[in-house]
């Protein structure tokens, strides 16, 4: 682990960030200086100030409060669609290569053209379905990457079914679902790591774009996409109004990325071996 | 001789056929979707705001077709589509693939005009990034390619705004200008979302040509044209960047998918009028056919494009080249 | 020699023709707020095409730019003294196709209206009429099954345009047939996405109008991309012009706003929903709420508070005694809230719309000033189809209304505070039926003696104050942004804003 950090600035740095992200998350609500609902009618589209550090809103709300309560819909969003997807596109993945023959392949063909489609496409569509909240993004995004980590699990598992010592396992008739907890799971986990990192990042990015284009976390709560689609129509009366929360996501998602990119690096020759 | 050809063929019709495939399940998707969806078109088409009575609603219903059983409508549908008949949109009664024909240029031309733009700033940082490996110009190239691919690009178009639209002034913030009424003032107005949209692919292009350049300059072919005395530019002109194009198509093929993603924010961001923006329209007014009709071909120009950069890939390949020869 | 004197001719006759287009008075672009869904005036389907309807069609009457009703295709009507009867004499016009306007056309266009299972959007004020009778090409004689004072001002909205009795027929069979009208200027094309274009009229009925030569009514769904555009000019005239905006764009020295308060923001109730149905809680919801804050943060400071009902001054009913009625008062809010039976508050659901940043951020205003209260709200808000869907059936406790009176005549009211059939309808708080306020309007309609209907809408006034089934909060400032070289575009005065675009056939571009 500290082989990831050491002499990567970089690195460091973006853990930190995330660190900074996950703090604000827990803790938003004791840091925050002001109630991020609390409306303000005299002093609207303010610039920075001593009583209000990065501002106020349309509302006259602090923008620093609610960037630290819109932590909170983006990371339950972000993280419960990864886990969603992870767990169901990894049992499919896994029964794809198990094989059933063409059962199997049949799955995997279906995966294969959801893969091919942008995922805001399909995350149109879908959140027109339920009523707009932070469980629908969850579930909407969440199965908009279920195919991604299908077809991780699929190739993995694959890679792994032929090693030697899961024949044995099957030789000596272990029941399959011990088969699979035992000697699958723990062998596809790195690439599975990586591909979490990845899906944390793009989930963030996709309930945000949903939500600036007005589909996504409802107001008066605040998030960090919404946020920024309605700074844009404020950009004459207020411009940093945008560049708070476009700070905020850009580095976190950039974070996300750069420690993604190591962990790959870092697990992807240990998977060689 | 003939067994190449019978393999070819095979072999595209294989990749064809799948294609076919994968284009009927989106439909059937597309279709189920829009009709279990809440919400209904027929009192936007009434004007809710003049309280039309039920019976009227249940006329308008009927007059459209939506009071017949799903499967039926879903046939029928189904039909039409092959021969590129959307149906009416249940707003304006318009044709929906008259309107899919009007915008999809619009959507074209941006996401042409964004990989010709990724193409020239992506290509050219990434062998500059390559030949200065490790010293600062590649750290700061390296990074900036890090960056372009992280951030979303609604944020990107709201900066580009905010420095070229209101700060200096140079271009417009957004609307289109028909390309007969004012030919200049159209690729103006194209500048902004289409570099917005090209920034995050120059990155990627960016980053994958450093690092396939990286890799053939090592090779030993191109020690021994060095070796033989070739000049440098040469080298790395004619023989290099020949063999890193392959890579390089394949990105913009991998990329396409987000380059469709990114219009739906750009078109949004920059109000460009184009299949994207019709798509978000379509849905949030409950207009079925043109919800279908859109997806259907948003999907077909995928799996299509798709498809034909998998066989150029397997023409280029000289691997490929070299199993069949 | 012969031919410097050819070519001095063609140079002249040249010079004369562009000197000629020069006068003319040239290309109009009207960006408009949306695109229209259908070419069939009789269907109000967004207020934003009743600017390309005044564009192509007119009525008997319209109304003129002073706000006033004007004699268009009716030369001269009169009014029986019991109201049950109105005889028009039409003037010579044409339509579009150069067939003249005549007494068969007139009834056909309003049959269509009035038919029973038609779809149109006033079908109900105007069903009504009970015989349309042709004396000859220039005569209708229209008999209305109850007297109707207000009867006239219905036929002068733009969906009673005229249109030719052909033409209905060409509709019927195919819904995208150019339409044809009898107004200063004749439809070109309809680009899906882009724009209507329409021509001047050469043949209209005032004959020095339309001084344009075509209109571009582009449309521009996007606020910000509408405000952009008319400040980069290539647009000469927007609609809805959003609040924060106004000020710069009336800073710009190419750019005017043409402003008037016309439409008004409130809320409506369910009064089925248990707390809704009581007028004390109603009352104690209008003591409330502070108008300041909806005003200041949802638009932007731009707004006149209404602290009673929304009757703009000049029109009938209008009081300035009964103006401050609902001036904040949070002490007799929670008192009558407490008498009610609502001491410790209740949770409802108020339904707004996420497509309107005006509507949605008065939502939230709304939200927290009734905390205050102790009434909390879940909003619900949906794109606005789905919000039309719910509205239409009552799917909602509370709900968002932004709206306007569609005639100057008294009669406006009805649609807001008249039971009637249909007790759900998307202007009315639903199953709201008051037998009281019924009788008022229905006598307030069919009454002749002008001294006798304002008694008669005073008590109107006063009894939708007790009960207050709507809530108003404010007038929204309606805008047109207008290029400096646009000359004599008006912006008709307050619930007339919409039907601006009559103005269009006085307007010239230099």
């Amino acid at each position: 682990m500290a082989g990831l950090f050491h002499g990567h600035p970089t690195v460091m740095a973006s853990a930190i960030i995330l660190l900074l992200v996950l703090v604000a998350a827990l803790f938003g609500p004791l840091l925050a200086p002001y109630d991020p609902y609390q409306i303000n009618h005299l002093a609207v589209n303010q610039a920075g100030s001593a009583a209000h550090v990065l501002g106020t809103d349309e509302f006259g709300r602090d923008i620093l409060s609610r960037l630290l309560y819109g932590i909170r819909p983006t990371v339950t969003v972000a993280v419960g669609a990864t886990v969603i997807a992870a767990v169901l596109g990894t049992i499919l993945g896994i029964i794809g290569a198990y094989g059933y023959g063409w059962a199997g392949a049949l799955i995997m063909r279906g995966i294969d053209v959801l893969l091919a489609f942008p995922p805001i496409l399909l995350a149109l569509l879908a959140v027109g379905f339920w009523p707009s909240g932070i469980f629908t993004l969850m579930v909407v995004i969440g199965i908009v990457y279920v195919p991604h980590f299908g077809r991780v699990a699929h190739s993995a598992t694959l890679q792994v079914i032929r090693q030697e010592f899961v024949q044995a396992e099957q030789a000596i008739g272990s029941r399959p679902l011990r088969v699979v907890f035992t000697a699958i799971l723990p062998n596809i986990l790195s690439p599975l790591v990586v591909q979490a990192t990845l899906t944390v990042a793009a989930a963030i990015l996709l309930e945000s774009g949903l939500s600036f284009l007005g589909l996504g976390i409802v107001p008066p709560e605040p998030s960090w996409g919404q946020m920024i689609g309605t700074a844009r129509g404020y950009l004459n009366l207020n411009p940093m109004y945008v560049v708070w929360p476009s700070l905020c996501l850009a580095l976190t998602v950039l974070a996300i990325n750069v420690i993604g990119d190591s962990l790959r690096d870092l697990l992807d020759p240990r998977l060689r071996q | 001789m003939k067994e190449l050809l019978v393999g070819s063929a095979f072999f595209v019709g294989h990749k064809l056929l799948t294609a076919l495939a994968q284009l009927f399940v989106v439909a059937t998707l597309v279709f189920s979707i829009m009709y279990l969806m809440p919400g209904d078109p027929v009192l936007l088409l009434l004007g809710a705001e003049s309280n039309p009575t039920p019976a009227a609603i249940a006329a308008m219903r009927a007059k459209l077709g939506l009071d017949q059983p799903v499967l039926m409508q879903y046939f029928a549908w189904l039909g039409n589509a092959l021969h590129f008949d959307f149906g009416l949109s249940v707003l304006n009664s318009y044709p929906v693939a008259n309107a899919i024909a009007a915008n999809f240029p619009r959507t074209l031309e941006l996401g042409v005009a964004a990989i010709i733009i990724a193409s020239l700033i992506g290509v050219p940082l990434g062998i500059a990034a390559a030949l200065h490996r490790g010293k600062a110009l590649d750290t700061i190239l390296t990074s900036l390619a890090t960056v372009g691919i992280s951030v979303p690009v609604y944020i990107l178009g709201a900066m580009f705004i905010i420095v070229f639209s209101l700060q200096l002034g140079w271009l417009p913030s957004s609307g289109y200008m028909d390309i007969a009424r004012n030919m200049p003032e159209h690729f103006r107005r194209l500048t902004l979302p289409a570099v917005t949209l090209g920034f995050g692919l120059a990155a990627s292009i960016a980053r994958m040509t450093r690092s396939s350049m990286l890799e053939i300059l090592n090779r030993d072919f191109i020690r021994a044209l060095r070796a033989k005395g070739a000049s440098e530019s040469r080298v790395i002109w004619r023989h290099a960047l020949r063999n890193a194009s392959i890579p390089i198509v394949t990105i913009i093929g991998l990329q396409l998918g987000n380059l469709m993603g990114g219009t739906v924010l750009v078109e949004a961001m920059f109000n460009w009028p184009g299949l994207s923006t019709l798509l978000v329209e379509a849905v949030a007014k409950r207009d079925y056919p043109m919800v279908q009709g859109t997806v259907l071909t948003i999907a077909a120009l995928f799996i299509f494009i798709n498809l034909g950069v998998e066989l150029l890939y397997s023409l280029l390949d000289p691997r490929i080249r070299q199993r069949r020869a | 020699m012969k031919r410097l004197l050819t070519g001095v001719a063609v140079a002249t006759l040249a010079l004369g023709m562009s000197m000629g287009t020069a006068l003319a008075a040239g290309t109009l672009y009207f960006g408009i707020s949306g695109e229209p869904t259908t070419m069939d005036p009789m269907m109000q389907t967004g207020t934003t095409f009743r600017t390309v309807k005044l564009g192509i069609h007119r009525g008997l009457l319209n109304y003129g730019v002073d706000g006033k009703l004007s004699n268009e295709l009716a030369e001269s009507y009169e009014i029986s003294p019991d109201a049950q009867e109105i005889t028009f004499h039409l003037r010579d016009a044409k339509f579009h196709d150069g067939t003249p306007v005549t007494g068969n056309d007139v009834k056909a266009s309003l049959e269509r209206i009035i038919a029973p299972d038609s779809p149109a959007s006033f079908r109900n004020e105007l069903s009504i009429i009970s015989d349309i009778d042709v004396v000859d090409a220039k005569t209708v004689k229209l008999k209305l099954s109850k007297p109707s004072v207000s009867m006239i001002h219905y036929l002068a909205l733009p969906e009673a345009s005229i249109v030719p009795a052909s033409w209905i027929e060409a509709f019927n069979a195919d819904p995208n047939v150019a339409p044809i009208g009898a107004g200063p200027f004749k439809f070109v094309s309809w680009t899906r996405g882009q724009e209507i274009l329409v021509e001047r009229f050469a043949d209209y009925y005032k004959a020095d109008k339309p001084y344009l030569d075509s209109v571009h009514y582009a449309f521009y769904g996007d606020e910000n991309t509408r405000v952009n555009a008319i400040k980069s000019g290539d647009v000469d005239i927007i609609d809805y012009v959003p609040a924060r905006d106004l000020e710069s764009l009336d800073a710009d020295p190419d750019i005017r706003n043409e402003r008037t308060f016309g439409p008004f923001m409130g809320l409506q109730f369910n009064t089925h929903f248990e707390p809704f149905g009581n007028p004390l809680v109603r009352q104690a919801i209008a003591y409330a709420v502070d108008r300041d804050v909806i005003i200041n943060t949802a638009f932007n400071g731009v707004g006149t508070p209404i602290y009673g009902i929304a009757i703009p001054d000049g029109y009938m009913g209008y009081s300035a005694e009964k103006a401050n009625v609902f001036k904040p008062d949070l002490a007799k809010a929670k008192a009558l809230m407490a008498e009610a039976g609502y001491a410790d508050g209740f949770t409802a659901r108020m339904l707004s719309s996420s497509q309107y940043s005006f509507h949605q951020n008065t939502a939230i205003a709304v939200q927290s000033e009734l905390a205050k209260i102790g009434i909390t709200l879940t909003l619900d808000m949906p794109d606005w189809s789905s919000r039309m869907a719910k509205a239409n059936v009552g799917d909602y406790d509370v709900m968002v209304m932004g709206s306007v009176g569609e005639i100057t005549d008294p009669d406006w009211l009805s649609n807001y505070y008249y039971g009637g059939e249909q007790l759900v309808r998307n202007n009315n708080s639903a199953y709201f039926d008051d037998p009281t306020m019924n009788e008022l309007l229905d006598r307030g309609r069919s009454t002749v003696d002008q001294a006798e209907r304002e008694k008669i809408y005073d008590q109107v006034v006063d009894r939708a104050i007790e009960l207050s089934p709507l809530v108003f909060f404010m007038w929204r400032d309606q805008s047109y942004s207008v290029r400096e070289n646009v000359k004599d575009f008006t912006n008709l005065p307050a619930f007339l804003s919409f039907l601006s675009g009559y103005s269009v056939e006085n307007v010239k571009v230099e």
